[in-house]
């Protein structure tokens, strides 16, 4: 018995290693996002943005940057003003942003393409002798910045997302770009259907959905956005449509259970009590209406 | 002649009764005014004999001060959030008993390691089926048998769908745990975890208050307030469950357990909206769509209790699951 004991600890050590080893396994990370450079140069203002986001998603674990106050994990998160982040490229701390390992949570649905640069900027404020390399240059496709328009085609039950690309004030329709629609929800946004891509005109169709719920008058919030935003940026287009099924059903608590308070008891619970009462009342004043009858029989009978 | 007479009578008759009507209110009104009086004037001096823990009789102060109206926090506490009926989804081919959830959770319900809102199971459901882990937390039932039972409407349930329990009513008869067919509750036998802490606050709050020193008595009478949505303080004698971490929904944040876990294993959402959160990776998916395409199923369904926890099955799992585990009973003897 105690052989396989020692078995089980054993096993169960070997284990822990094993887990142990394989949340700190090294990053892969490849080499064409290593060497991703930033959309944009690196200003004061993105950092300053940068730090707002930084104090709600990164402090809680890697603590104020250059003063070491890092949350007790293991592995230890870094000192993010450290020479060892400091000598990685922008590409390395961005991929590390967005994807994420063990512990460090991947940031791809939380923060927004710009977002995740402004903290960049904002880390490498703490970075003396850092030298920004030059910003990528950004795809031509008719122009130099995206603009998306979202409308909802009534009659064909369809969501029309237009992309013109921009440049010296003029607009041509932008082909080939890859569009996806979400709906708010609570908690996040909810993506409706597949990604599109635009085609000559610059267009995408999206189909609405069948019975998706909108708010108590049936009203979605729609947002288009860009899927490749590291090309072109947080380019997005939203509106407020009356495209999904009017959700107003009630509360939980609105039907009569016996669960539920006392002003919403089963009409029987209800009921039962003052009836008992009622019945009982009764029974005594019935008694009574014979006791009397009997009484004035027997007054009548003497009287005769 | 006669009719003349009974008129007469009759309305001396009436004379007589509104008499004895008046007099008879009159009297009875000023009885109820002295005794109204007499019990508004016993509660402030009134003593009342009792036997102290050491078998001796002591002269206590009769008049107890009973908390008649709700707080704030336990008003709101038993209004859901309208519009909502939450519900959350555990993909147990996920799991690897990591256990973040329950950390999390007890940090945030200060209990202690024993006690769980939300416990990881080892299952096995036959012989030769494979073991898996199970979280289970209160199921949160749309016909809550721990509700029907609580003889003094301290456990409830909210429009939003969460089922709750407020402390400062439950005098611990433990029928809601005895009614529980899912074991989520627990009760309070000792002290909770921060008893200190909760004595020590308490005392200075009064201490600032006795001081007049209103701005900082205003930061601790947070921590010293009942909040029903977090039941922080617990309490000795009480019941404690899982709360659906209500406190966070109100704030738009997801649950304490859902946001904890690092394996992907919880979603979370509202079911009117038809579309549940991942707390790890924060995707949102469309939840009738997820209980479709993954076979979902809740708990015990032919007791009726209708739950608002959803499971998807244990399939490809993506993990070992230990190899001869705890769950080997032979190992026990």
């Amino acid at each position: 018995m105690n052989r396989i004991n020692i078995l089980i600890i054993l096993a169960a050590i070997f284990l822990n290693f094993s887990l142990w080893a394989q949340e700190t396994k090294p990053w892969d990370i490849p080499e064409d996002q290593a060497n991703k450079t930033a959309p944009a140069m690196f200003t004061p203002d993105m950092a300053k943005v940068g730090k707002d986001v930084y104090l709600k998603t990164c402090t809680s674990c890697h603590g104020d940057p250059g003063k070491n106050n890092q949350a007790k994990l293991n592995p230890v998160p870094s000192d993010l003003a450290s020479p060892g982040v400091a000598s990685q490229s922008d590409g390395t701390l961005h991929y590390k942003i967005v994807h994420g390992k063990g512990l460090m949570p991947a940031f791809k649905n939380t923060l927004s393409a710009t977002d995740i640069w402004n903290v960049i900027a904002y880390i490498r404020s703490f970075h003396t002798g850092y030298v920004q390399p030059e910003p990528r240059v950004i795809k031509t496709f008719g122009g130099s910045s995206l603009k998306l328009t979202l409308e909802f085609l009534k009659d064909e039950l369809k969501f029309k997302v237009l992309a013109v690309g921009v440049k010296d004030e003029i607009e041509t329709p932008a082909e080939g770009v890859e569009l996806a629609i979400f709906t708010n929800r609570y908690f996040g946004k909810l993506k409706l259907g597949e990604s599109k891509t635009t085609n000559a005109q610059g267009e995408a169709f999206f189909d609405v959905p069948e019975g998706l719920p909108g708010n108590e008058k049936g009203e979605l919030t729609l947002q288009a956005k860009v899927v490749d935003t590291d090309t072109y940026g947080d380019v997005m287009a939203s509106g407020v449509f009356a495209a999904g099924e009017p959700s107003n059903k009630p509360g939980l608590t609105e039907k009569r259970a016996m669960w539920n308070v006392g002003s919403k008891a089963p009409w029987w619970i209800s009921l039962a009590y003052p009836l008992g009462v009622l019945a009982v009342i009764g029974t005594i004043g019935y008694i009574l209406l014979l006791l009397k009858k009997v009484y004035s029989q027997g007054n009548d009978a003497s009287e005769n | 002649m006669e009719e003349n007479t009974n008129k007469h009578n009759s309305r001396r008759e009436f004379l007589q009764k509104m008499g004895l009507i008046a007099s008879g209110t009159i009297m009875g009104g000023a009885a109820m005014y002295a005794g109204f009086k007499f019990e508004k004037a016993k509660k402030t001096e009134s003593k009342i004999k009792a036997l102290s823990a050491e078998h001796q009789l002591i002269e206590v102060d009769g008049h107890h001060p009973v908390q008649d109206k709700l707080t704030e926090l336990q008003m709101q506490g038993r209004e859901g959030l309208k519009g909502r009926r939450w519900v959350m989804v555990i993909d147990l081919a996920k799991c690897r008993n990591a256990r973040q959830c329950m950390k999390a959770c007890q940090g945030a319900h200060d209990l202690r390691p024993e006690q769980h809102h939300i416990n990881v199971l080892q299952m096995q459901d036959s012989e030769n089926t494979a073991p898996y882990f199970m979280p289970k937390p209160c199921q949160h039932c749309d016909n809550p048998p721990c509700v029907s039972v609580c003889p003094v409407d301290a456990t409830f349930k909210r429009d939003d769908g969460i089922v709750l329990i407020d402390n400062e009513r439950c005098i611990g008869c433990r029928f809601c745990v005895a009614a529980c067919p899912y074991s989520a509750r627990i009760f309070h036998w000792h002290e909770p975890l921060k008893n200190q802490e909760y004595e020590e606050n308490k005392e200075r709050y009064s201490q600032l208050i006795a001081e007049g020193n209103t701005q900082e008595a205003e930061e601790l009478e947070k921590k010293v307030t009942y909040d029903v949505e977090l039941n922080v303080p617990q309490r000795k004698g009480t019941i404690s469950k899982c709360l659906f971490s209500a406190d966070r929904l109100r704030v738009g944040k997801l649950p304490y357990c859902v946001s904890a876990c690092p394996n992907g294993v919880y979603y979370f959402g509202d079911e009117n909206e038809d579309a549940v959160t991942n707390g790890t990776t924060k995707e949102t998916v469309q939840l009738s769509a997820l209980l479709r395409d993954n076979a979902g199923y809740r708990l015990m369904e032919d007791l009726g209790t209708k739950p608002r926890v959803y499971y998807l099955p244990p399939k490809n799992r993506l993990f070992p699951f230990p190899e001869e585990s705890l769950t080997n009973t032979e190992q026990h003897s």
